[in-house]
């Protein structure tokens, strides 16, 4: 997954708010959403954003993984990432 | 450093011409 190609990105204060022009929404995240946002604007697998935030934060890697897939699912429906193929994720 | 706690990440969500805020 990464950055949908029709959306604006802008750091205010370290937290990133992301317009979303196909649906015309600001979409503000908050310290976590922002770090992986930021991981996002390379192509990742699932796998490999769970793999870096559990380096980054102290947490529960089932917990991560639950989370994480929650929230890519939610920015994904509101057309703000994509899914590419294998090939491109690094 | 001690990392810091994992949370769930957050967002809202501001609909400019459904004049609507929507927060996780």
């Amino acid at each position: 997954m990464t950055w949908h190609s029709e959306q604006i990105t802008a750091a205010i204060d370290g937290e990133v708010i992301v317009m979303g022009m196909i649906r015309g929404q600001y979409v503000g995240l908050d310290d976590i959403g922002s770090v992986l946002w930021k991981l996002l604007e390379q192509p990742q697998t699932i796998r490999q954003l769970c793999d870096e935030l559990g380096l980054r934060y102290q947490g529960n890697s089932d917990t991560i993984l639950a989370d994480v897939t929650a929230f890519l699912e939610d920015l994904r429906s509101i057309d703000l990432i994509e899914v590419v193929d294998a090939g491109s994720t690094r | 450093a001690e990392r810091p706690v994992w949370h769930r990440p957050a967002y809202s969500i501001l609909d400019v011409e459904a004049g609507t805020v929507t927060t996780s």
